[in-house]
């Protein structure tokens, strides 16, 4: 029984293929494209699941489209006549598209992909919770769905025991913490749905103290959080609802100025703007977490959603709620839905048992070691061979310890956002410069954003002040701890201005190549672990290819790159060099 | 590059050039059942509608953001990449006639469908916000989910 499930046309586009039960293949189609958060159908992707595993789309029994298009639809042409006329824009913009394609998902999979079979439609936040409950290693939690919108939900809780999954209360459009998050995100000059993470990053340069940051004051007037978690927001100050502009003139009003141009310089005002998004949003999070845990009694939570990805949030979350585990699914965004619609298929809309449980997020496409070599003969590109996993770990370990900034592309690729040991930039943790050289040589981004630091599981409590027992979800990057203090000045790479660290633990059992690098590095420089960043370019989504992998390299200040069992190095190939901050943009 | 870029441009304008023609002679001939304008005797009125209709089109999708940026060579042998840049001219002439056509029905479709339901919506009260004088208890909404049939997946509403 093979099930394919779909996610597309709001953003983050994916694939998932379930074999018997279990995931096979799962990617974002923007890998693919190379369009970051691609919206479009995932054509690539699913034919990449299908090649995977040998497959033609005739051997699907099922697709799962991981949202009811029709009820979407039912709610934008009801946001359309509520805000007439001031939504004449985005029903310009969004009708042509909703018309031919959006809501014609079946004839849509029928002109693509050839498929004629059945197609179950599951509503947007039950796959999100499924997709966070299904592939946990709980037999029973409670579940929590906080994004954007779906059709009309934005924030749901529930409960998922074996293999069932009930979402039992729920908060509409347009109330709703994402795009809370999104305007604040756009008021302060980035792009929405895109770099929600930058206000993440940039809230602790502000005040973080509720009585002392001015604009937590006044951000609480926008938005109503009742005891129980339940929240609403005065739609006097924002516009989403009815146009394509997410800040109203009240909330520019409140927060003292129009919106920050994208290349203009930070202020400290946009620092405590950013810091009181944080802290708001966290106040809603933990009150909607304490009533879950309340109206389920379950001890174990899982998230999903666009916030579940706020890191800094969920580190917090066994502290102030009363669970006492979490976990979260490495794609909590919408991608991380086309895998809850085919769990939820599998296991409610056909009955089947649940027997699939996510230990790593290794998913996506794999090149052989044979593939890689006849790449770099074909294009000429001067490399060197190790003979075995041992040598080229002692070589790369021995380069990071040089300081240099080493691309690493081994095996599957990571499903969700984050770079986890497959298609990573890797670099030293205890260099002061190095936080400023990646930065300025290779990511060409904001200097306030920091890095993150790859530890083996073993070692984390030996650097971090993390929960205990240690949730998985630290596996994926959505944890961030505070690093203990003695530790902080030794790691200057990793050590946010807060002091903590979005820390990814690794086990040798999902990743036993990097688990071993980071052991080796250990050896060498004292520090058992790594700087771990998205081997991309900016503006580009992490690479797939090794041919994608080659071309960020040239294109940044990457020293060299360790490809399968070939090291290539960028001195060894300066013809094929170019300058990637020329098309990089946000 | 700089030859290689001019050859481009002029392939494009070519195709362009190719159908804004085409819809000129299709303007003539679709108009005349109607006796609009002076037939294939002259085309030039119709060459004016049909680049003025284009235009507009294409002012449109510049306000609604989705204009298109000048695509690359790719590089797949001259006559390839020649054909490919005189077909995206084409394309582009009638991006822009599509444009303006999909803006006059929804345009249409808005006023008189969202509109004036809308108005009827409004005038019986419907959409008004809740009484900031009582707030309710709870801002959660009921949400069973566990209780759907198997059947209701198969629905895309």
């Amino acid at each position: 029984m093979r099930i394919l499930g779909i996610s597309c046309h709001y953003h983050d586009a994916a694939a998932t293929l379930l074999s018997d039960g279990v995931v096979v293949a799962a990617a974002e189609e923007e890998r693919f494209s190379r369009r970051k958060h691609d919206a479009a159908f995932p054509m690539a992707a699913i034919q990449w699941c299908l090649e995977s595993q040998g497959i033609g789309i005739d051997q699907v029994d099922l697709v799962a489209f991981y949202e009811k298009p029709f009820r979407k639809f039912e709610r934008i042409l009801r946001q359309h006549l509520e805000g007439f006329p001031r939504g004449f824009k985005t029903f310009q913009m969004g009708m042509p598209g909703w018309l031919s394609e959006k809501i014609r998902v079946r004839s849509l999979l029928r002109k693509r992909l050839g498929y004629r079979g059945d197609v179950a439609y599951v509503d947007h936040h039950l796959s999100h919770a499924a997709g966070a409950f299904l592939p946990s290693p709980f037999q029973e939690a409670a579940i929590v769905t906080v994004d954007g919108v779906g059709e009309w939900t934005t924030t749901a809780y529930g409960v998922g025991r074996g293999s069932s999954v009930e979402l039992m209360r729920e908060i509409r459009f347009p109330h709703s913490l994402g795009l809370l998050y999104s305007s604040i995100t756009a008021y302060l000059g980035f792009s929405v749905n895109n770099s929600e993470y930058k206000v993440m990053g940039l809230s602790p340069y502000g005040d973080m103290d509720r009585a002392a940051n001015p604009y937590y004051a006044k951000l609480k007037q926008v938005i109503d959080i009742r005891e129980d978690g339940s929240y609403r927001l005065d739609l006097d100050y924002f516009t989403f609802q009815h146009t394509d502009r997410m800040p109203g003139k009240r909330l520019l009003h409140l927060l003292d100025g129009p919106v920050r141009d994208p290349a203009a310089p930070l202020l400290p005002r946009h620092h405590d703007i950013a810091a009181a998004v944080q802290m708001i949003t966290e106040d809603a999070v933990m009150a909607i977490l304490r009533q879950a845990r309340q109206a389920t009694s379950c001890d174990n939570v899982v998230l999903s959603g666009g916030v579940a990805l706020n890191s800094v949030i969920n580190g917090r979350i066994l502290s102030h709620t009363g669970f006492k585990n979490v976990w979260i699914q490495p794609n909590a965004g919408d991608a991380g839905s086309s895998m809850g619609a085919a769990l939820f298929a599998h296991c409610t809309v056909l009955g089947k048992p649940r027997s699939y449980r996510l230990m790593h997020a290794f998913l996506g496409p794999e090149f052989s070691d044979a593939a890689i070599a006849d790449f770099l003969a074909a294009k000429g590109i001067r490399h060197t061979r190790f003979p075995d996993p041992s040598a080229l770990i002692k070589e790369a370990s021995r380069r990071l310890q040089a300081g240099e900034v080493v691309g690493w592309f081994q095996g599957r690729m990571e499903w969700g956002p984050r770079a986890l040991g497959a298609r990573s930039i890797l670099a030293d943790p205890g260099r002061a410069d190095m936080q400023a050289t990646l930065n300025e040589k290779v990511k060409h981004r904001e200097a306030f954003r920091p890095f993150a630091p790859s530890v083996c599981a073993e070692d984390v409590e030996k650097f971090f002040r993390c929960d205990s027992p240690l949730p998985l979800a630290t596996d994926f990057m959505l944890m961030v701890y505070p690093i203990r203090e003695e530790w902080r000045a030794r790691l200057p790479a990793v050590t946010h201005v807060d002091g903590t660290g979005r820390v990814q633990t690794v086990r040798r059992e999902a990743n036993p190549l990097y688990y071993d690098l980071i052991r080796e590095f250990g050896k060498v420089s004292g520090i058992p672990m790594l700087v771990n960043t998205s081997f991309n370019i900016r503006g580009e989504p992490i690479v797939n290819s090794p041919l994608d992998a080659y071309r960020c390299m040239m294109g940044t200040g990457i020293d060299c790159l360790f490809i399968g069992n070939h090291l290539v190095r960028r001195e060894d190939n300066l013809q094929d060099k170019w300058d990637s901050e020329s098309i990089g943009t946000d | 590059m700089i030859r290689a870029f001019s050859a481009y441009a002029i392939a494009r304008a070519l195709g362009f050039a190719a159908g804004w023609s085409a819809f000129t002679c299709l303007l003539a001939l679709v108009t005349r059942p109607m006796r609009l304008g002076p037939g294939f005797s002259n085309l030039i009125p119709y060459a004016a509608a049909a680049i003025l209709l284009t235009g507009t089109g294409h002012v449109i999708r510049a306000w609604l953001g989705q204009a298109d940026s000048p695509k690359r060579t790719r590089n797949a042998g001259l006559i390839r990449d020649f054909g490919a840049a005189v077909l995206e001219g084409v394309r582009l002439f009638f991006k822009g006639t599509a444009a303006f056509n999909n803006f006059l029905f929804l345009s249409v479709a808005y006023i008189l469908g969202i509109g004036l339901t809308s108005l009827f919506m409004r005038g019986k009260g419907d959409g008004k916000p809740e009484s900031a004088a009582n707030p309710p208890e709870s801002h959660w909404r009921e949400l069973k989910t566990g209780k759907q049939e198997a059947d209701a997946f198969y629905r895309p509403f």
